[in-house]
């Protein structure tokens, strides 16, 4: 469930836009987790929007995605966000002006997740327009692409 | 669409901005979701001389390594 002042969008498992992401350590690179949450379309202010969010790879020094349970990350800046290439899709792709993710929750194959924090509303207003929002989503937990295959997804 | 789309990013993988790598890196990952031969196959044919193509490429293969 994604909410917007008092707008509510329930989360879209279809086309494979919603997951949590984790990648295992090699010999290069650490572990990470990432997370894409897609939302139903729904009416928001008269218009109907199918919003996404998109939290790229956070590095972490777990070994196994069970064990991202508890985690939190934050990004606290629209730059921090920018570089990171974090984006929420409203009614074009923008960057974040803060959030906090946290995995709640992983069992069978899915992650409940909880995200709160500001967007951009409105990237083409000057100044922009910013609006607050909070994620409470049971997602699929993806770590190749074979286990969408498993989810019959 | 989605080769000529994967194509298209294909030839910002040695750009010189780290922004734009990143960017490519990111989206080839979102498109081997749905599409993970056609990304596969073409990460494959990449030389993986240089330490911006080897960004892109370790992007870009998350979610297909065997």
């Amino acid at each position: 469930m994604l909410k917007i002042k008092d707008f509510i969008f329930q989360e879209d498992w279809g086309d494979r836009r919603s997951c949590l992401m984790f990648f295992k350590a090699d010999q290069e690179e650490s572990a990470s987790w990432a997370v894409d949450i897609g939302f139903k379309p729904g009416d928001f202010e008269g218009n109907e929007i199918s919003p996404s969010i998109c939290i790229n790879p956070i590095d972490t020094d777990k070994s196994d995605v069970k064990e991202l349970v508890g985690t939190t990350f934050s990004v606290k800046t629209v730059e921090e966000s920018e570089e990171r290439e974090d984006s929420f899709y409203i009614y074009e792709n923008e960057p974040l002006i803060e959030y906090r993710i946290e995995v709640l929750d992983i069992a069978e194959a899915k992650a409940h997740i909880k995200c709160n924090g500001v967007l951009i509303l409105d990237g083409y207003a000057e100044p922009w327009t910013e609006e607050k929002f909070e994620i409470d989503s049971w997602i699929p937990v993806i770590e190749s692409v074979q286990d969408w295959d498993k989810l019959s997804l | 669409m989605t080769e000529e789309f994967i194509q298209r990013l294909d030839a910002l993988k040695a750009d010189p901005s780290e922004y734009v790598r990143k960017s490519v890196g990111n989206a080839l990952r979102d498109i081997s979701k749905k599409f993970p031969d056609f990304i596969r196959k073409e990460v494959e044919t990449w030389s993986l001389d240089s330490k911006e193509i080897k960004q892109v490429y370790h992007l870009a293969s998350k979610l297909i390594k065997d």
